[in-house]
């Protein structure tokens, strides 16, 4: 069963992931004729390949304030749609076990406290007292009660779904061939017709850089390949959210008792392939860290493990807003942290289109505003 | 006569009826299956049960469910023994 591809719309998404299904979601709340148009199936690539950690203390500074709104809209999303994506605001522990990361904790306390953020540094044993499950070597954590996690394997599903009842469209395996604009109107060319829209917005995640080749404009973003590990069910272990000061590790206990072990280690793959897959020495050292800072995870078994595409800019920012060079056509990229800040992002994009003014959370971002670094090599994908 | 369910997925104790029903619901691929009733998410990830889901739903054209490593469950102390051998 597909759905045929509308001719004309106000808006086209490009890319059904949790930035592209929420400001599709947003748009149509606001009254906008919107359509998504998807190459896959919602949520296959990095919306839907990471962790599900929705952290605010492990984010840049600069992303701080996006995070806390982006947890407040993820918990917001259940009760205005209806919806779960099965968020918990747990709180969180990020962890450290040496000097090197007791100063980054303490920065971090520092910094937080002086954006207002609730933030506690506290001392080993009381980390221990709230979460018993932590081993010896931790000498300090921060506690953040901003700090959760829910589902990304169905939560971008969830928000199609939101989009839908909203009145959006979903178009999936529609690939995008080729983005064209004019004085008056933007051309979506796709292998299954032309879209036509006034606005069109490329939320594509690593993909994004191809999509603007033929505007004339090279998104320098850079290929990132994050894998995770997910163990058998366990007894009740853990009821928060652990995070490490070195930011190489996230823990948490799901509903079916599984720990996810994260923590952005690096995968294989081929990006023209779109294939990937897990890396053993990455498997290793992020199984380390996990058993150095929850030591009963030891006597677990990993039933699991995966790796997912994602593309960032030199500085983990996002670039958000539209395209100088390409009248009607905005971009949302990847960024540290996105699938905790997507729908702050894509909320303020969404509100940015609609008003015509942009939200001040999204100040800084916008593409040309910034020097990103170098651009890395382009690598043609499919 | 009471037709009893057969179980499907018996990692995460899942039975044909459960199957079906989700296909009913508007599920239409394996992966769909996958994460309405989280058949092929135990211990085995659908090794066992992959091949008997088009048969159940008398649907040759569904798709086996991808497999992800590792091929057997590992314990976490064991991927720790072999940390010389990975880098």
């Amino acid at each position: 069963m597909r759905t045929e591809l509308p001719s004309s719309s106000e808006v086209v998404v490009v890319g059904a992931g949790v930035v592209g299904a929420f400001t599709a979601y947003r748009l149509a709340q606001l009254g906008h004729r919107v359509v998504v148009i998807d190459r896959k199936e919602p949520g296959l690539e990095a919306s839907g390949l990471n962790a599900g950690s929705l952290a605010v203390q492990n984010k840049p500074l600069a992303l701080v304030h996006l995070a806390v709104e982006g947890a407040l809209q993820w918990e917001r999303f259940e009760t205005d749609s209806g919806r779960t994506t099965h968020y918990h605001r747990t709180g969180g522990l990020r962890v450290a076990h040496d000097d090197a990361g007791v100063a980054r904790l303490q920065a971090a306390h520092r910094d937080h406290t002086a954006l207002g953020l609730d933030i506690e540094l506290i001392e080993g044993d009381e980390a221990r007292r709230r979460c018993p499950a932590l081993g010896v070597d931790v000498l300090a954590a921060t506690w953040s009660p901003y700090d959760g996690h829910n589902d990304a394997l169905t939560a971008t599903q969830s928000i199609i779904h939101a989009a839908r009842d909203a009145g959006a469209r979903l178009v999936t395996r529609c690939t995008v061939e080729a983005i064209e604009t004019s004085a008056t109107h933007v051309d979506v060319r796709t292998d299954r017709g032309v879209a036509r829209a006034d606005t069109v917005i490329v939320a594509a995640g690593l993909w994004s850089r191809r999509l603007c080749v033929n505007l004339g404009v090279d998104l320098p973003l850079r290929v990132r390949n994050n894998q995770m590990m997910v163990t058998a069910p366990a007894p009740p272990t853990l009821d928060v959210l652990i995070t490490h000061a070195s930011g190489r590790l996230t823990l948490k206990q799901v509903t079916a008792g599984s720990i996810l072990i994260g923590g952005g280690w690096p995968g294989d793959g081929d990006v023209v392939a779109n294939t990937k897959r897990p890396n053993v020495a990455s498997m290793v050292g992020n199984a380390q860290l996990a058993a150095r800072i929850v030591p009963s995870l030891g006597k677990l078994a990993v039933i699991r493990s995966w790796a997912g595409f994602d593309g960032r800019t030199g500085d983990e920012l996002p670039l958000i807003g539209p395209l100088p060079e390409a009248p009607g056509v905005w971009v949302c990229t990847s960024c540290y942290g996105t699938y905790t800040l997507g729908p702050a992002l894509a909320d303020g994009l969404a509100r940015w289109i609609h008003d015509g003014v942009r939200p001040s959370l999204l100040r800084g971002f916008a593409p040309g505003e910034r020097e990103v670094g170098d651009r890395p090599a382009f690598v043609r994908s499919s | 006569m009471k037709r009893h369910p057969t179980i499907l997925c018996r990692c995460e104790d899942i039975d044909d009826a459960a199957a079906l029903a989700a296909w009913d619901r508007g599920a239409r691929t394996a992966r769909d299956l996958k994460l309405r009733t989280r058949i092929g998410m135990g211990a085995c990830q659908g090794r066992t049960c992959s091949a008997a889901i088009p048969g159940v739903l008398r649907r040759p054209d569904v798709e086996r469910l991808s497999t992800r490593p590792p091929v057997r469950p590992v314990r976490i102390d064991h991927i720790l023994d072999h940390g010389d051998e990975a880098t």
